[in-house]
């Protein structure tokens, strides 16, 4: 469509306009905002557009009239279409009418009004590339959104011419091309997804092949199951064939072996039975053996007994004159020891008698000693009993003395204190006849000195002169207390010397003195009594008596002894020998005379005595002897009695016995048993011998062996028995027929599966392959068919971008991408003016594409507000070349941008 | 003297096959059909017997598939073998071999064992005619370490009596035998019959019947319903006469079931025809099991075609299947194949990456396929079509 001028009359602001247009090039149209540059843009499709009869009251065609006017809203326009030129007019609103008119063409000169031209108008109009006509326009008020170029037929076409796939008929394919893809894509959707993964249909029949498979293999598990089953039941029923003969034979041989063993266990018998026979014959033989000994023993021993009295009898003959003998013998000693012993007897009285004159003699001599000695010692003892009785008067001791003496020095330091401490009164006549005078009533004498008196004054003194006068001398008070001290003083010595018996301290000394004299005197006696006493001590050791008393005593048991053989009186020494020589004989005899009298009297009895016990001893000698004979005797004859009577016994108990059975009885006996266990003994050997030849070791063994082996084998035959009656009854169990049915169900299943399953595929992958190469066929065409528009737009835009502009288009005819500086951003990151100017470029790349008799004027309304003034320059520089075969109108109310383009400029205000 | 008898052998009753398991939402089970049938023959052979005049019917091994085989199977078995009404011996074979636990002493078939029936559990002659002996064979285990006959015949002397011996186990050196399978030794059988001892061996374990000769007298009869796609036409038994020493032995078809093998070169559309034409010679496909191996090059185009043919087929045959090891086919996109395809640029240019992919991708093929099949189906202004849903669902079974 080449537009070639457009008319408008009362359309919103603009009153009354004409715009021509040059067939082709660039037409800047200027005019400043709200003239209606818009305007003339909607009046043209208001005029082109069917839906708008030239009667239509629309609101966008009310909106149109001039606000507040009923004047007739009028447009124009002259233009080409398909090489048809017309004039195409609506009158709106007021008288509305409507005409079309053909400049050209097979109806050049018809003149069409009102509804035929509205209708012929939009045939015509529908021949129009529609799409292209909105596309090419660019309204100041149009979003930047990218421009969807796809249904416009002219450029569809122009692309397919541009790659030249089709020769002839150009765009009647389209529908064609998708009606079949389509069909691939759904055929290829029945086995695929959307990704490409096996579909349900594809994955369903694998799975239920797999399945299916899986239980195929198990049916043949438990279909071989059966026939391992069978196989062993097989062998185990050979085996119980084999083993059942194996246990026929081993039976056999056992039932043989164990016979054996039974005639070997009769021999046992028999060898036992006969052993036992044996034993007993001898057993017999030896009883008869040992009856006879026994008899043979007896009749020995009865020979014997008898023997042995007559042996005992002479013997106690013969002993019992040996004890006639010693009883003779022994008179003879008795005899002899009784002289002896009265010999003993008298030589000891005399030696007694001797004795006793010399001990008498010895008390005469001591009874003399004692009264001489007690003599003695009565003078020591009276001079004792005097020392001790001054002893006992004498009171003075060492330590009342030190005490007296140690109150006589305090006494003494007390004077010695009062005397310092008195005044001292010295009266001296010095007329010797001076009036008396008396100190304390006491006249003064002369008293040496020339009759002077000095005295301490320690007490009151009282001085008298002749009576007629009393001189007072009072000491100071503290020569009182002292005075009072000494007085004290006085008195502890008094108190000390009192017990003492002693007036002064010097009595007292001489008390003590004469005290150690009298006790070293009194010891001194006593040290003598002493030693006389132990005088008498050595001659007779009693130390009790070691005392007067004591002597007196002795002397008194001395004198009575004294007495006792010489009479009471034990007065003189005289007598006390006089009395002691009774016995001896001859008075007058001395103590050693006495005693060697005494000693040869000792002496006669001592061997007296020896010959005593001799005799004794010779008597008892044959004392013993005599008991022994008699003893003797005593046996003898009880052996004697014994020996009888056990010879009377024997031969008694040998009759008894010889009545049972005779001695010749006895010695038949052991003959006749004798010979039976010879016989027995034969025997024996004989069927001992007939055992050891079974062997019966062996026979045992085997007969043990093959028992063993026949239970064995037996044992072996029950568990072959139990094996196969398990692998029976597992068999019976198992349900062969279903197995058998499942297996061959499962396989037939498995086959039909297979099958279908490999269709499957072969159709999916059939599906699939076709699917891949139509898309990619389609694909590659797609981006032939494509790629013209996209160089187009890339040549043009790269004046306005730069070198290196790359676009993206897709299906859609739709730029999707641009690429600058190696960067790719997509449509909607692009900036506005970007935006502006890429549209700009696909409109006039489209224009620039489609061939002359497609294209459309391209019209821009104010375009390139937000591009910049290079970028503008560029662009007009484009368009202006663009426009050498197309119409391209600009409108603009900024015409200085168009100054270096060249172009008709059309004033428009 | 004369002997006739139905000699029979691997019916492997309860056998199951796991390509004739139900398709996932189909609604036929062929193998309950495969199972019933293989029971149902059995009457079938009772029917034969008694026409012929069989005097008794040996069956040599494996009369049962496994020794797990259902109640169901064996009551059923049991009430076919009934109703032959002539005495029916059974000889164990590996597949039920006398092992312990073994069918046939368990209570599901001894119980209701019928009396016509008995088990050769033993190599005890049987008197079955005067002068006449069936002695049975039977396999103590699935495996046995020794050839079960040799030993059997060994025993027996040349007496006059017309001895029907009755094995199971490969002879040597017979084509399609497993390794694993029990061997006998050939030699000692050809001695026994060349003495008399025993005038006829009815073989089993092989499935195939063996050999052509009439007058064979050791004779494998083949199964009564066939088992493998090695077995050819259908399963049959043999009514044997033995006379003196001159066996006649004639084939008599009992089996439905076909295990039937399609091999084709593929080129052109005819060749598709030709192939739809095949498929529905089969008298009964609801009892054939095809293993269809094709070779050679189609389009796409054509490839979709096919694809259909055998997804519609699929629905009437027990199995149609391509065979595992076989089949070959290669698709390969040609001009005709982007013709009519009003594609925009771009996916004509995939489309001709695909054709040219094509050659070592089997996916591009599909894709390519898939394609068409949605440029086709989606002319301008219809997002779906029904008729693309069915190509889809011929694809899935494909």
């Amino acid at each position: 469509m080449r537009l070639h001028r457009i008319h408008v009359e009362n359309f919103k602001s603009v009153e009354d306009r004409t715009l021509e247009l040059p067939d082709t090039g660039l037409v800047i149209a200027e005019g400043l905002n709200e003239v209606g540059k818009t305007s003339m843009v909607e009046a043209l499709d208001m005029l082109l557009d069917p839906k708008f009869k030239a009667t239509s009251k629309r609101a966008e065609v009310k909106a149109a009239q001039p606000y507040g006017t009923d004047l007739p809203v009028i447009v124009e326009a002259e233009f080409t279409v398909g090489g048809v030129r017309l004039v195409h007019s609506k009158r709106f609103l007021a008288q509305p009418a409507a005409r079309l008119e053909f400049l050209s063409g097979p109806r050049a000169g018809d003149v069409l009004t009102d509804e035929r031209a509205t209708d012929t108008m939009a045939e015509i109009w529908q021949g129009t590339d529609q799409t292209l006509w909105r596309a090419l326009r660019h309204m100041q008020s149009d979003s930047l959104e990218a421009l969807s170029l796809k249904s416009s037929t002219a450029l569809t076409s122009a692309l397919d011419r541009a790659s030249r796939i089709e020769d002839a008929g150009p765009g009647d394919h389209r529908a064609d091309d998708t009606t079949l893809l389509e069909a691939a894509e759904k055929e290829f959707a029945k086995y695929w997804t959307g990704t490409g993964k096996p579909g349900k249909q594809l994955k369903d029949a694998t799975t239920a092949l797999e399945r299916s498979e899986a239980e195929l293999a198990v049916a043949r598990r438990d279909l071989d199951e059966v026939d391992t089953v069978v196989t062993e039941l097989q062998t185990a029923e050979e085996d119980l064939r084999a083993q059942r003969r194996d246990v026929g034979r081993l039976e056999k041989e056992s039932a043989a072996d164990a016979t054996a063993l039974k005639a070997l266990e009769g021999l046992e018998q028999q060898v036992t039975e006969a052993r036992r026979t044996e034993r007993d014959a001898q057993q017999r033989l030896d009883t008869a053996a040992s009856a006879r000994q026994a008899r043979r023993q007896a009749v020995e021993e009865v020979d014997t007994a008898r023997q042995q009295v007559s042996e005992t009898k002479a013997a106690a003959e013969k002993a019992h004159d040996a004890a006639g003998d010693v009883e003779e013998e022994y008179r003879e000693a008795d005899e002899r020891w009784d002289a002896c012993e009265k010999a003993r007897l008298d030589a000891r009285r005399a030696w007694q008698e001797a004795r006793a004159t010399v001990s008498g003699l010895r008390d005469h001599d001591r009874l003399a000693r004692l009264d001489a000695i007690i003599g003695r010692l009565s003078g020591v003892r009276i001079e004792l009993r005097e020392a001790e009785g001054r002893l006992e008067g004498n009171l003075a001791s060492a330590k009342g003395l030190k005490a007296a003496e140690k109150a006589s020095a305090r006494l003494a330091a007390a004077r010695t204190k009062l005397e310092v401490a008195s005044p001292r009164m010295r009266i001296e006549r010095l007329d010797d006849d001076a009036p008396a005078l008396a100190v304390d009533g006491r006249p003064i004498e002369d008293e040496g000195d020339g009759g002077a008196v000095d005295r301490v004054v320690d007490r009151p003194a009282v001085v008298e002169v002749a009576d007629a006068w009393r001189i007072t001398v009072t000491p100071a008070s503290d020569v009182d207390k002292l005075a009072h001290d000494v007085e004290r003083a006085e008195r502890e010595l008094t108190q000390a010397l009192e017990p003492m018996g002693a007036a002064t301290l010097e009595a007292a000394r001489e008390l003590l003195a004469a005290r150690g004299r009298d006790e070293s005197l009194a010891t001194g006696l006593r040290e003598r009594l002493e030693r006389e006493l132990a005088d008498v001590d050595e001659w007779e050791d009693d130390s009790q008596e070691r005392s007067v008393a004591g002597l007196t005593e002795l002397r008194a048991r001395v004198a009575a002894r004294v007495g006792d053989a010489a009479g009471d009186d034990a007065d003189a020494d005289d007598t006390g020998a006089e009395a002691g020589s009774g016995d001896v004989g001859d008075a007058g005899l001395t103590v050693g005379q006495a005693e060697e009298a005494a000693a040869r009297c000792e002496a006669a009895h001592d061997e007296a005595e020896l010959a005593e016990k001799a005799a004794r001893a010779a008597r008892e000698a044959v004392g013993e002897r005599r008991s022994a004979a008699r003893e003797a005797d005593s046996a003898a004859a009880s052996t004697l009695t014994a020996a009888r009577g056990q010879a009377e016994r024997l031969a008694a108990r040998l009759e008894e016995a010889r009545g049972i059975a005779t001695d010749e009885d006895l010695d038949a006996r052991v003959e006749t048993e004798d010979t039976a266990h010879w016989e027995a003994e034969g025997e024996l050997e004989k069927v001992s011998g007939e055992l050891a030849e079974h062997s019966p070791d062996e026979v045992r063994e085997a007969a043990r062996a093959s028992q063993a082996r026949f239970e064995k084998a037996s044992d072996r035959l029950g568990r072959t028995g139990t094996r196969w009656a398990g692998l029976d009854g597992q068999l019976r169990g198992m349900d062969r027929s279903g197995r058998q049915d499942r297996f061959d169900d499962m396989e037939g299943r498995v086959h039909r599966l297979r099958i279908e399953v490999t269709a499957l595929t072969k159709r999916a992958d059939a599906a699939r392959l076709l699917r891949d190469t139509l898309v990619r066929h389609r694909d590659e065409e797609r981006r032939r068919y494509l790629e013209p528009f996209t160089r187009q737009i890339e040549t043009l835009g790269r004046g306005v971008f730069g070198a290196d502009l790359a676009v993206r288009v897709d299906d859609s005819l739709t730029v999707t991408q641009r690429q600058l500086g190696g960067k790719w951003l997509a449509w909607d990151q692009l900036s506005t003016g970007a935006k502006e100017q890429l549209g700009l470029v696909v409109r006039l790349a489209t224009a620039r594409l489609v061939s002359p008799e497609d294209g459309v004027p391209v019209i821009l309304d104010d375009a390139l507000v937000y591009s910049d003034r290079v970028r503008c320059g560029r662009m007009l520089k484009e368009v202006s070349s663009g426009s050498q075969a197309n119409q391209v109108v600009v409108f603009t109310s900024a015409p200085e941008r168009y100054d270096a383009v060249d172009a008709v400029h059309v004033d428009f205000r | 003297m004369t002997v006739r008898f139905l000699h029979t052998s691997d019916w492997q009753l309860g056998m199951t096959r796991h390509y004739l398991a139900p398709r996932p939402g189909g609604e036929d089970d062929a193998q309950a059909r495969f199972t019933a049938d293989r029971i149902e023959a059995v009457r079938r052979i009772g029917e034969i017997a008694r026409d012929q005049d069989c005097s008794f019917v040996v069956v040599a091994g494996d009369v049962f598939e496994t020794q797990n085989v259902s109640r169901r199977v064996v009551a059923l078995a049991c009430e076919a073998m009934a109703s032959i009404g002539l005495p029916v011996f059974l000889l164990p074979g590996n597949h039920d071999s006398l092992e312990p636990g073994c069918i046939w002493d368990q209570d599901l078939f001894t119980d209701r064992c019928p009396s016509n029936v008995t088990v050769l559990r033993d190599t005890e002659p049987i008197d079955v005619a005067d002068g006449a002996q069936v002695v049975g064979a039977p396999l103590t285990s699935r495996h046995p370490s020794s050839d079960p006959i040799a030993p059997v015949i060994a025993d027996l002397a040349p007496d006059g009596t017309t001895r029907i011996l009755v094995g199971h186990g490969q002879l040597p050196g017979l084509s399609g035998q497993d390794s694993e399978e029990t061997e006998v030794d050939a030699t000692a059988i050809k001695e026994a019959v060349n003495s008399g001892a025993i005038r006829y061996a009815a073989l089993g374990d092989r499935h195939i019947r063996w050999p052509e000769d009439p007058h064979a007298a050791i004779r494998y009869c083949g199964t009564h319903e066939t088992t493998r796609f090695t077995d050819a036409g259908r399963g049959s038994v043999d009514v044997v006469e033995v006379s003196g020493g001159r066996v006649t032995a004639t084939p008599h078809e009992v089996g439905r079931w076909l295990h039937a093998r399609v091999s084709r070169e593929m080129a052109t559309d005819e060749d598709i025809d030709a192939m739809a034409a095949e498929l529905s010679g089969f008298s009964d496909p609801t009892r054939t099991i095809v293993r269809y191996d094709l070779h050679g090059h189609l389009s796409v185009a054509q490839n979709a075609r096919l694809e259909a043919l055998l997804a519609d087929r699929q629905e009437v045959f027990a199995s149609l299947e391509p065979s595992a090891d076989r089949h070959d086919l290669v698709v390969t996109p040609d001009g005709g194949d982007l013709d009519g395809m009003d594609l925009p640029g771009w996916a004509a240019s995939a489309a001709t990456e695909l054709s040219e992919a094509a050659a070592s991708s089997p996916t591009a093929i599909d894709a390519l396929g898939l394609l068409r099949r949605l440029a086709m189906a989606s002319p301008p202004g219809r997002a779906e079509n029904p008729a693309g849903e069915e190509a889809h669902s011929g694809e899935a079974h494909r």
